[in-house]
């Protein structure tokens, strides 16, 4: 596989994934592009690693995490000096499309390992042998994640889709 | 449930999550651009600090050599001390001419300012 395909064909993926875990597309967009960027240098300096995908899906879950975590850290101090906190506001809440806003808020309720089980096999398209390696567990363990995960994001959509009703 | 329900829900999740064409093409763009950085980056530190030590070895060679004021000489039974400004000085041993033994100590001083 060149390169070039490699990265077109993540880019997508990669950006699904992200926004699935931070809920802010601008973040998501930053996450994805580390990622993509980090997979080019690798490709550069080493060839190609043995999976891609997820290495790039390795990559991307770390910068999220790290991310994630220093916007919560740094939420008070920002919200302190300027009045404007990093996570988005009502204003840019409104902006996501409803249909994404409502899948956000369900995939918030799910439990955080059955929710990034998701996130990379469900919206990521990674392979369960791949998705199982990003998350140093085995394939029917991640299966059993996966299976919850579904079950309970169903639950909950439909949940909502009968309230909106 | 099963594999066609597991389909469903992932599809609704990726119709859900699916990024504009405007994301993804400048993603894909900034991550190809991406240049290799040169290798050597991670050994700059440590050519650095070795530069360094070899600037003080240099500087530590290089420096004035400080001459000594006197030197000493033995031809014979005769001492030759001579002075670096000139003139010397020569000091006989005194069982070989027949007197009494030398006796006393002489002190020569290594450079110093004088």
């Amino acid at each position: 596989m060149e390169l070039e395909t490699a990265v077109r064909e993540l880019a997508p993926q990669l950006l699904r994934y992200s926004i699935g875990r931070t809920g802010d597309a601008a973040l998501a967009e930053e996450v994805a592009q580390d990622a993509l960027a980090a997979l080019v240098q690798r490709w550069r300096r080493h060839g190609p690693p043995d999976c891609p995908a997820a290495f790039a899906f390795a990559v991307a879950r770390r910068r999220a995490g790290r991310l994630m975590l220093q916007r919560r850290l740094l939420e008070p101090l920002h919200a302190l000096l300027d009045g404007h906190s990093p996570l988005p506001g009502p204003e840019e809440r409104a902006t996501l499309s409803i249909h994404l806003g409502r899948t956000l808020a369900a995939l918030r309720k799910l439990p955080r390992r059955d929710r990034e089980a998701l996130l990379l096999v469900g919206a990521g398209e990674l392979g369960s042998a791949e998705g199982a390696r990003v998350l140093g567990i085995s394939v029917p363990a991640l299966k059993m994640r996966l299976h919850r995960a579904r079950r309970r994001l169903q639950q909950l959509l439909e949940a909502r889709d009968g309230h909106q009703d | 449930m099963d594999t066609r329900t597991d389909g469903g829900m992932d599809g609704r999740l990726r119709e859900a999550l699916e990024p504009s064409p405007e994301a993804v093409g400048r993603i894909v763009r900034a991550a190809l651009a991406e240049e290799c950085p040169a290798r050597p980056r991670r050994l700059a530190p440590a050519i650095a600090g070795a530069a360094a030590l070899l600037a003080l070895a240099g500087l530590y060679l290089a420096r004035p050599q400080e001459r000594a004021s006197v030197s000493i000489e033995n031809v014979g039974e005769v001492l030759v001390v001579q002075r670096q400004e000139g003139g010397r000085v020569l000091i006989h041993n005194g069982s070989a001419a027949g007197s009494s033994s030398p006796s006393g100590s002489m002190i020569v001083i290594h450079g110093g300012k004088r």
